[in-house]
């Protein structure tokens, strides 16, 4: 090899080293490092020791403002964690479920199924696909999960991929805070959990008993359900689907979701229907109409804590 | 498929590659055709109806008069003259009926049915037949030039196809002259390309996506907004609105001309430059042959020049030569001609009073009031002693050409000739204020009756994003400052080691990928001479 060759070699390697170098410091620096709604539980998990967690929740804010999950620790000796973003549907929940299985070997899948009955493209806006995958890591999965969720679409796939040209406008409003996230804390949050000391008087449809219309499943949504059922069964897991109490679910919703779940074999508990027995105050645990705050999440995490104790053990 | 878009990088990247790959050296001309056909079929399929037929009507008139041209001798002359002019003109008046019925016919029917009550076709449900304000011009050039004997007509009629469709040049120009053109293509000896020229290539393209992405469509938020909005603003505002445009436009169409002519110089094909550091320019006249360079020399050729060389234009010349000695006198032949161009660019641009006034009459005005003051200039300046290359002086020209062309483009841009007249009436309404500009970012109102949210909105961090473009602005500046002195910035980074040229190939990526406009929010490929 000439010594002209091995010069264009060594420019040619410089060059890709700095490009990628810098698009990834630039990539860090550029994505926003949401606060409130769940996207730091996804850094968070990352960082726990391998197989260190008994029972792995996903789902949407509701699961992370209404499971306790220092709680269930504290209280029941459950390793728990809320590996949840905002907007979280069963496509995504599958997505993380995969993700999470390469770290950790939870006994018990909570799922979360508050988004079931929405629209598809309603769920998959552009702001929830960037809570989903701006701080996932790059993967087979994540690639997969893009792909599927943008119905093959190679832009939408290649921008969540290369968060820094979704992200390149926030430019303008970088503060100190860009550049040093990353090297502050280790965790965020603690096991997912968020903490909500705000009290609002709530109306929930399902104590109404309020009907409400009939929602049918999509099958897009049955195909997600019965996905991450697979994948828990196909690695020993017990799989769980929970609906946290809030405003708007009403009993048809419930209804029609227990038929499919019991019509597949799966478990679903509804927590709209065990209010009292949980002791849930409508005026005082909640923090808005769709989140429970901590009071009501101590709660929801006792009852879950009995239910899970007993299961596993 | 926009030349800002994933699809148009791949098109050119696979035609650069085959087009220079030795293997298909001979087959280049089929590949930019077939590339140009895609690319012209992604904007308008039905507009080939008219492209390729109208192609092949100037091929037949270019064939035709070439061999009466071989058949001309002393003998017969004269006629056969006035056939070959009658096939030239014939090609003219088919492109200008074409340019009519696609371009203008809607418009005008639409004015005349508004103003009168008639009910005169509109031209709806025609289909766009996009580029066409540039191939029907690029084909009458064709024809004119195998009138002239300025090149020979071209036997094949694919080469004039793709001289007429050809993908760098078919949306925004240039005008490029198919004797300057073609060869380059056919004649695969004619590239001119080395390893350094692929490089300094590499580095316009990236310049001109940086002017159109980084600057044009970042800045254009301001222009856009005040012009649409311009009754909600005063003063500062508007003026600040009218500065913007002028900058987007400058960066917008040279950005384009820089992506264009570094595609071309990829392939070893030097496309017709079509701007100069305009704003350098010492008068009028000057503007106009370093602004959209290639538009001005096609009318002053086929246009302006034969105009003069006609009987009507030759007779009159002479009589006013012989009844008065008037130097300015003797020149209204010319001023005469110079005012049919000048309308012949407003009407281009577009039907509307705007267009012709702003960049047509109004030019003219200009020019002509130039050459009345240029004899009470000269002698200002000698009683001021300011010498013709002091630098307080082009600075002041330069200066004086930017604010003539500022107020111009106002009716260019503006909706109407009466939003014009609105929108400078609106900057002296009121006195003026330093909120009247930052209103414009504050005043985070709303599109009453339109369900969108407000574009400003993108730009986030005012203060921030606005010192941002003053550096652009400044940095686009230096640079035609450097390039009016000779010198390239390329060239001069080239001779740099390694580590300097990687720290700037690196400040071109990151600056497109940081600071360009792309996203939802933005149409990356809404370049303003696409319109035309």
């Amino acid at each position: 090899m000439s010594k002209k060759t091995i010069k264009h070699i060594l420019k040619a390697a410089a060059f890709i080293t700095v490009f990628c170098i810098l698009f990834l410091g630039l990539q860090q620096i550029l994505v926003p490092k949401y606060r409130s709604d769940g996207t730091l539980n996804t850094s968070d998990f990352f960082q726990l020791e391998e197989n260190s967690i008994d029972v792995l929740l996903l789902g949407s804010s509701q699961i992370v403002c209404g499971v306790d999950t220092p709680r269930l620790k504290q209280y029941y000796g459950i390793s728990a964690f809320n590996f949840c973003t905002s907007g979280q549907f069963p496509e995504i929940e599958e997505y993380y479920l995969k993700e999470a299985l390469k770290t950790q070997s939870p006994r018990l899948v909570i799922c979360d199924v508050s988004s079931v009955f929405m629209p598809f493209e309603k769920l998959a806006n552009k702001q929830a696909m960037t809570y989903f995958y701006t701080t996932m890591p790059f993967d087979r999965y994540k690639l997969e999960s893009l792909y599927n969720v943008s119905n093959g679409d190679p832009g939408t796939v290649f921008m969540y991929t290369f968060p820094l040209f979704l992200f390149s406008s926030r430019w303008k409003e970088l503060s100190t805070d860009d550049l040093t996230f990353y090297t502050k804390y280790k965790f965020y949050t603690v096991n997912g959990f968020l903490r909500r000391d705000i009290k609002t008087p709530v109306t929930l449809a399902f104590v109404e008993e309020a009907d409400g219309e009939i929602y049918e499943l999509s099958d897009r949504m049955k195909d997600s359900l019965n996905r991450i059922s697979e994948i828990c069964d196909e690695n020993g897991m017990e799989l769980l689907f929970l609906k946290i109490p809030s405003d708007e679910w009403t009993r048809n919703d419930s209804r029609v979701l227990n038929e499919f779940m019991t019509e597949n074999g799966m478990e679903f508990l509804d927590l709209s229907d065990k209010i009292t027995e949980m002791g849930l105050d409508t005026e005082h645990d909640f923090f808005e109409p769709t989140h429970l705050n901590l009071y009501g999440a101590a709660k929801v995490s006792d009852y879950l804590g009995e239910i899970i104790e007993e299961n596993l053990n | 498929m926009g030349i800002v878009s994933f699809w148009f990088i791949v098109l050119t990247a696979v035609t650069v590659i085959l087009y220079d790959l030795p293997y298909f050296r001979r087959y280049g001309r089929y590949i930019l055709l077939a590339a140009s056909l895609i690319f012209y079929i992604s904007f308008s399929p039905a507009g080939l109806l008219v492209l390729i037929p109208d192609a092949l009507a100037a091929w037949a008139v270019g064939i035709r008069v070439q061999k009466l041209k071989d058949s001309q001798n002393a003998d017969n002359y004269e006629a056969v003259q006035k056939v070959k002019l009658r096939y030239t003109l014939g090609n003219a008046a088919l492109n200008i009926l074409l340019l009519f019925l696609f371009n203008y016919c809607g418009g005008m029917a639409a004015f005349v049915n508004e103003k009168l009550g008639t009910g005169l076709w509109t031209a709806v449900g025609l289909f766009v037949t996009v580029g066409i304000s540039y191939f029907s011009l690029k084909l009458v050039s064709y024809t004119a030039d195998v009138y002239g004997g300025v090149i020979e007509a071209e036997k094949d009629p694919l080469n004039v196809i793709l001289y007429a469709v050809f993908f760098l040049s078919i949306m925004q120009g240039p005008f490029d002259r198919y004797g300057k053109l073609m060869p380059q293509i056919t004649d695969a000896k004619k590239r001119k390309l080395t390893y350094s020229s692929v490089k300094a290539a590499v580095i316009r393209i990236m310049y001109g996506y940086i002017k159109k992405m980084c600057i044009a469509d970042q800045i254009g938020l301001i222009a856009t907004h005040v012009f649409t909005r311009y009754e909600e603003y005063h003063g500062l505002a508007i003026l600040t609105g009218i500065a913007a445009f002028a900058v987007r436009l400058y960066a917008d169409f040279s950005g384009y001309m820089d992506i264009v002519c570094g595609i071309g110089q990829l392939m070893g094909i030097e496309i017709a430059e079509n701007f100069r550091q305009p704003f350098f320019s010492r008068n009028m006249t000057e503007f106009w042959g370093r602004w959209h360079i290639t538009l001005g020399a096609w009318l002053k050729d086929y246009v302006f020049y034969p105009l003069q060389r006609t009987g009507l234009f030759t007779k009159w010349s002479k009589a006013i030569s012989r009844k008065t000695k008037n130097k300015l006198l003797r020149k209204a032949p010319a001023f005469t001609a110079e005012f049919i161009v000048w309308l012949l660019i407003g009407l281009w641009h577009g039907s509307g009073f705007n267009y012709i006034f702003g960049v047509g009459i109004l030019q003219f005005i200009y020019i002509f009031t130039g050459t009345l003051l240029k004899p009470f200039s000269d002698k200002l300046r000698a009683f001021l002693h300011i010498g013709g290359k002091s630098v307080f002086l082009r600075i002041v020209q330069g200066m004086k050409c930017t604010l003539l062309m500022c107020f111009a483009w106002v009716f260019f841009n503006s909706a109407s000739f009466e939003n014009a007249l609105a929108m400078f009436c609106n900057i002296f309404n009121d006195a003026f204020s330093a909120e009247q500009f930052t209103e414009i970012f504050t005043n985070n109102g709303y599109y009453p009756f339109i369900d969108v949210t407000d574009p400003l909105k993108v730009i986030g961090n005012w203060n921030v994003w606005l010192m941002y473009i003053l550096v652009c602005i400044f940095v686009m500046f230096i640079v035609d400052i450097l390039h009016e002195r000779g010198q390239s910035v390329v060239e001069a980074v080239m001779r740099r080691p390694y580590p300097i040229r990687l720290a700037f190939y690196m400040l071109l990526i990151f600056s497109l990928i940081v600071f360009g406009s792309y996203g939802g929010t933005y149409n990356a490929s809404d370049f303003i001479y696409y319109r035309f």
